[in-house]
């Protein structure tokens, strides 16, 4: 079988590696971590293919995209969906970053020029780079974990104030939606301190 | 756990943030003073946030998720990047993981212009499967193929593809640009099919051809791209895009859109597609069609007919050339692209070409019946896998169009889908929202008609809707809340037209109203309102039956409801209201109208299941209420049913286990008749067919278990009817497999019960070969069984460790142990007795009680205790005839009553050495 093979297979490891998880496998967390990586990464890059000056696209969660993509996992029980969501915004927090270092490391490399194009400059969005809102982030978990919990949950892993809220109880932290909001708007201005003026 | 904030300051910043953050701006500053007093670092801290705050606000950054800022990074760094020997000019497009640039090599006098496509993936087994293709396309040289230049990575580790920059229109833009006419279109796509064929004989298959990828050049020449890298680069067709990543799946081919192998066959469907658009200049398929009607379109329906258009005038030979091509099963389609373009040059020379028309009766395709199910259950796949794009344009067309083709869809999706709803494994959110769209639907059509007939499918839709929502009956979504609903709407619109009409045809349909709310209700325990409604549910039924001409389904449906209300009355095992006579007399009216059935209609599956369904529900009330002959007969009679049903259809597993299923039972039954040797043959013909099983699929355990489960009844088989040394190898090789199956799965209880089982089943077999090992293998089964039961007081399990201990005792018994087996027997008989005396006063708990207290009897006589013994004997004589008076003394205990009251006439007996 051509076609559909490959999703269908990448979404049956995923919800195998997650049951063995829940059923008390330690090593099918390095597993399922190994298999939410690579299907994110998928995702990614066709996003990163589309992305486009001209068109505008929906905002799209990637997390949202392969949750939806798990009909077992949206059935099991909120602890363990939220686990699953938790592993996942990590996920998508670790390829943005590394994706990003390549992007710089392909800059300063041998050989290749880099011929800025001044257009651009100018995009306030541009000055924001995720390597520098990530130190940030790194920066902010020093005074405010619980803050930036929401920033890596919400930002990075694109989840609803609900789903933050989950995630945050299924570690034992007390939270409401409201308080997920109230932190996100801080740890907002923070960050947006923190990368410094536009 | 995140670590607590411990320092006050910065926790005092946050508090004042949220404090002043919810002022007025121009009351900040001054509560900000007050609240600070003299610490100025403090109020620093705070304002600078503020501030922040409002800059945050008005940021675009903020306000959408991570991975768009960094693709935009991305795209921007690309546009501004050179890589290795290229530079990229502009982005010419994408598509998707792959974006295309226009650019020249950096060494290249001449500025040769390339087209320079990167694959936003710098995964290395891609990368490393695109160099490969790259070897074998870098060696395609055609005119009329794009050739692919050369190849690398980019620094940060993205493959990507230089190709040789073909200026030119889409050939779709092309011909029409230029009109051409007739001929001339047909010479420039033999072009093409040159080009499509030289590449198959290279064993490249394109997978994607339309007419994006096909430009012509000023000087009319095509140019084929992308030649077999399109389901690396831009994913298989089927993969989910995020965003706007965009899907072509009008070229899809049906093999593709059912995710069956691509083959060159599927080029040539392509082919056949962009061949009909580039004629009649419209596309075959509509724009705006859905994906759900795409897919119907692309696998089932003929395509619509070459009709003349603009000018152009087709002839039939064109037109049958257009639609051999077009053919749903690749095998009836041109053999090669070769054939595909000769017919056309024979065509165009005026010579009978070989393409003969479509006959009616393919029309009807043998393909779409064989596959109807098939297909609508991977429509909905497909459905799933356009994803949200998919949806909303389905959603659009839903309300461009009017009122009559909204009632066609709604019966489509309710009636055709339901089918394939039924055996979609698991519940997704696809039929989730079919259901609330259909419901949707059905609302408004609720609203708007006026018309009984439409009236009367919605009452059958939304009893559709409720099975599929929660009718455990069938597969359904779990949602009994929402089942219930639909099912009330059913009821509720069923009793107006039916007073407004009370004719048979709105009588099935309330009948069928009150049957799924019956269902329903059963399934929520609401015992009582199911009962009532499967009281309102029949003579509706019956009435239909009555009046309207004979018709499978109207039966089948009074069937149905005799033996779900035969269910509810008494089925045991299931909560039911504890009428069994009753139970049995419905079920015994469903087997009639069965029967019937299938006499007057012997070639209908569906007949064929009513019958096995009514036989088994016969079969398990008899085996409940212990006759041992009825329940033969009935068992016997589904299995040969389903083995009926099994033979007409090969193909089908489920079918086939059910056969194995069957087979063990009636294997059990015939058991506990005293026909063992029967049994036999019956077990291992199960144990075959779940050999089969595990053997098409080795990595399921349910198989697997399940044949250990059939070995164990095998085990039986052969130990009854004196077979010891083929029951002892049953035995073993059923432990082996269970106790592999618990160390994969060590939490799952029902496997160790498994392993207790196949323990408990060894000491049955080696009880009088060899004690010892005998008796090891029950302590082994009790102690599991004990470690279980710690965990969860099943009453299965429960039973087998009272069976469990029966067998130790009788072993010790055996053995001379007379204490050990007197300890034994009286665990045995508490723990039954504790069950019997709960009121679930089942034969097998009662038999378990029986031996108990017939064995503590012999063991306190072998001790030489006498007077305990003659107690005891008199309890279980009293047993023994409690159980015969229900009928239910077993054939292996028929001699119990009098063996004891033989003993108890002999009285007690001089001492034997005994411990």
């Amino acid at each position: 079988m051509a076609a559909s093979d490959d999703q269908s297979t990448a979404t049956g490891n995923i919800t195998r590696c997650l049951q063995d998880w829940r059923a008390g496998d330690e090593d099918a967390l390095s597993r399922l971590t190994a298999a939410v990586y690579r299907e994110l990464r998928r995702l990614a890059s066709s996003l990163f293919a589309a992305e486009s000056g001209d068109r505008t696209l929906q905002p799209t969660a990637l997390v949202h995209e392969l949750y939806l993509q798990l009909p077992s996992v949206q059935h099991m029980d909120w602890q363990s969906r939220a686990q699953f969501l938790s592993v996942a915004a990590k996920i998508m927090r670790n390829i943005l970053v590394d994706h990003a270092r390549k992007r710089h490391a392909a800059k300063r490399g041998g050989g290749v020029l880099q011929v800025i194009v001044d257009a651009q400059v100018d995009d306030p969005a541009l000055k924001s780079d995720v390597l520098v809102i990530n130190d940030a982030l790194d920066r902010l978990s020093e005074h405010y974990p619980r803050q930036s919990r929401v920033v890596e949950l919400r930002f990075f892993g694109g989840l609803t104030n609900e789903e933050t809220c989950d995630v945050l109880s299924a570690t034992g932290v007390e939270c409401s939606q409201r308080t997920v909001e109230r932190d996100w708007t801080f740890a907002r201005a923070w960050l947006q301190n923190a990368i410094g003026p536009n | 756990m995140p670590s607590d904030q411990t320092d006050p300051f910065w926790e005092r910043v946050e508090q004042l943030f949220h404090e002043s953050w919810e002022l007025e701006a121009g009351a900040r500053p001054a509560f900000l003073a007050g609240a600070c007093g003299r610490s100025e670092p403090l109020r620093r801290a705070v304002e600078e946030l503020l501030q922040a705050s409002s800059d945050a606000a008005a940021n675009p950054l903020w306000s959408e998720p991570a991975i768009r800022n960094e693709a935009r990074f991305q795209a921007a760094s690309d546009d501004a990047t050179t890589l290795e020997r290229y530079r990229l000019l502009e982005r010419i497009g994408a598509g998707g993981m792959a974006v295309v640039y226009k650019g020249v090599r950096n060494d290249d006098a001449f500025s040769k212009l390339v087209a320079i496509k990167i694959v936003q993936d710098s995964d290395p087994v891609m990368a490393g499967r695109l160099r490969l293709e790259r070897q074998i396309l870098a060696g395609l040289e055609h005119a009329n193929i794009a050739r692919l230049l050369d190849g690398g990575t980019t620094a940060d580790g993205r493959p990507f593809l230089v190709m040789e920059f073909v200026e030119g229109l889409p050939i779709d833009r092309y011909v029409t640009q230029h009109r051409l006419p007739v001929r001339e279109v047909v010479e420039l796509f033999r072009k093409v099919c040159a080009a499509v064929s030289y590449a198959h004989s290279n064993l490249i298959v394109h997978r994607d051809l339309k007419p994006a990828n096909i430009l012509v050049t000023a000087d009319g020449q095509p140019k084929l791209l992308d030649f077999g890298i399109a389901k690396l680069i831009d994913g298989s067709s089927q993969r989910t895009k995020t965003g706007a990543g965009a899907m072509t799946p009008e070229y899809a081919s049906p093999e593709q859109v059912l995710g069956a192998p691509i083959t060159t066959a599927s080029d040539i469907y392509s082919l056949g597609v962009l061949l009909f658009e580039l004629l009649s200049g419209a596309r075959l398929y509509p724009l705006t069609a859905g994906p759900l009607d795409l897919a119907r379109a692309i696998t089932i329906e003929p395509p619509r007919p070459l009709s003349s258009h603009g000018g152009r005038h087709f002839d039939n030979d064109l037109r049958n050339i257009v639609h051999v091509a077009l053919r749903k099963e690749p095998e009836h389609r041109y053999a090669s692209a070769d054939l595909f373009s000769e017919d056309l040059r024979l065509y165009l020379a005026g010579y009978p070409v070989m393409a003969r028309p479509v006959t009616p009766a393919y029309r009807i395709a043998k393909f779409a019946v064989r596959n109807k199910v098939a297909v609508a259950a991977l429509a909905l796949v497909f459905l799933a896998l356009v994803g949200g794009i998919g949806a909303t344009a389905w959603q659009a067309h839903i309300a461009n169009r009017r009122f009559n083709d909204v009632r066609q869809l709604a019966h489509a999706v309710i009636f055709e889908y339901h089918d394939a709803i039924e055996t979609l494994p698991g519940s997704t959110p696809v039929r989730q929202k079919m259901v609330k769209d259909a419901l949707v639907y059905l609302d408004k059509l609720s609203r708007e008609s006026g018309d009984t007939s439409l009236e009367r499918e919605l009452v059958e839709a939304y009893v559709k809707i409720a099975n599929v929502q929660g009718n455990s009956y069938y597969s359904n979504l779990g949602d009994t809340a929402g089942a219930l609903a639909s099912a009330r709407k059913a009821v509720a619109a069923g009793e107006l037209l039916l007073a407004r009409d009370s004719n048979a045809l709105n009588q099935r349909a309330l009948s069928s109203a009150y049957t799924v709310l019956a269902d329903v209700l059963y399934s929520r325990n609401e015992l009582a309102g199911a009962n009532e409604s499967y009281r309102k549910a029949l003579p509706l039924a019956e009435a239909a039956v009555r009046n309207l001409p004979p018709d499978i389904e109207t039966r089948r449906q009074l069937a149905g409801i005799l033996r779900n209300w035969g269910d509810l009355l008494g089925a045991e095992g299931i909560s039911n209201m504890g009428k069994p006579e009753e139970a049995l007399a419905y079920y015994r009216q469903s087997l009639d109208i069965a029967r019937q059935l299938v006499h007057d209609y012997p070639s209908s599956g569906p007949a064929r299941k009513e019958l096995y369904n009514s036989h088994i529900a016969l079969a398990e009330a008899e085996t409940t209420r212990g006759h041992g002959a009825a329940a033969e007969e009935q068992t016997r009679a589904a299995l040969a049913a389903i083995r009926e049903i099994s033979a007409a259809d090969p193909g089908n597993a489920t079918e086939r286990v059910e056969v194995a299923n069957m087979s063990t039972r009636l294997a059990q039954v015939l058991i506990g008749n005293g026909k063992a040797k029967e049994a036999v043959p019956l077990a291992m013909d199960a144990e075959s067919i779940m050999e089969g099983q595990v053997k098409s699929d080795p990595a399921n355990r349910m198989f697997r278990r399940s044949l250990a489960v059939t070995e164990l009844h095998v085990v039986n088989a052969l130990r009854k009817s004196g077979d010891a040394a083929g029951a002892l190898a049953h035995a073993q090789k059923a432990l082996a497999m269970s106790q592999r199956l618990s160390a994969e799965d060590p939490q799952n209880i029902e496997i160790v019960s498994d392993v207790a089982n196949c323990h408990f089943k060894l000491a049955q077999v080696l009880d009088t070969q060899n004690y010892t090992a005998a008796l090891g293998h029950a302590a082994k089964s009790m102690a599991l069984l004990d470690g279980l039961i710690a965990r969860s007081r099943d009453s299965n399990l429960v039973g087998m460790r009272i069976r469990a201990g029966l067998a130790a005792a009788g072993i010790e018994m055996r053995m001379h142990r007379a204490s050990a087996a007197l300890a034994d027997y009286r665990q045995a008989g508490k723990a039954a007795g504790d069950i019997v005396a709960g009121g679930s006063g089942q034969a097998g708990a009662r038999t378990d009680l029986a031996r108990s207290q017939t064995g503590a009897a012999d063991a306190d006589a072998r001790l030489g205790r006498w007077s305990e013994a003659l107690e005891e004997y008199r309890i279980a004589q009293k047993s023994w005839s409690d159980l015969r008076g229900l009928h239910a003394l077993g054939s292996e205990d028929a001699g119990q009553p009098e063996r004891i009251a033989a003993l108890m006439a002999r009285g007690p007996q001089p001492n034997r050495a005994n411990k």
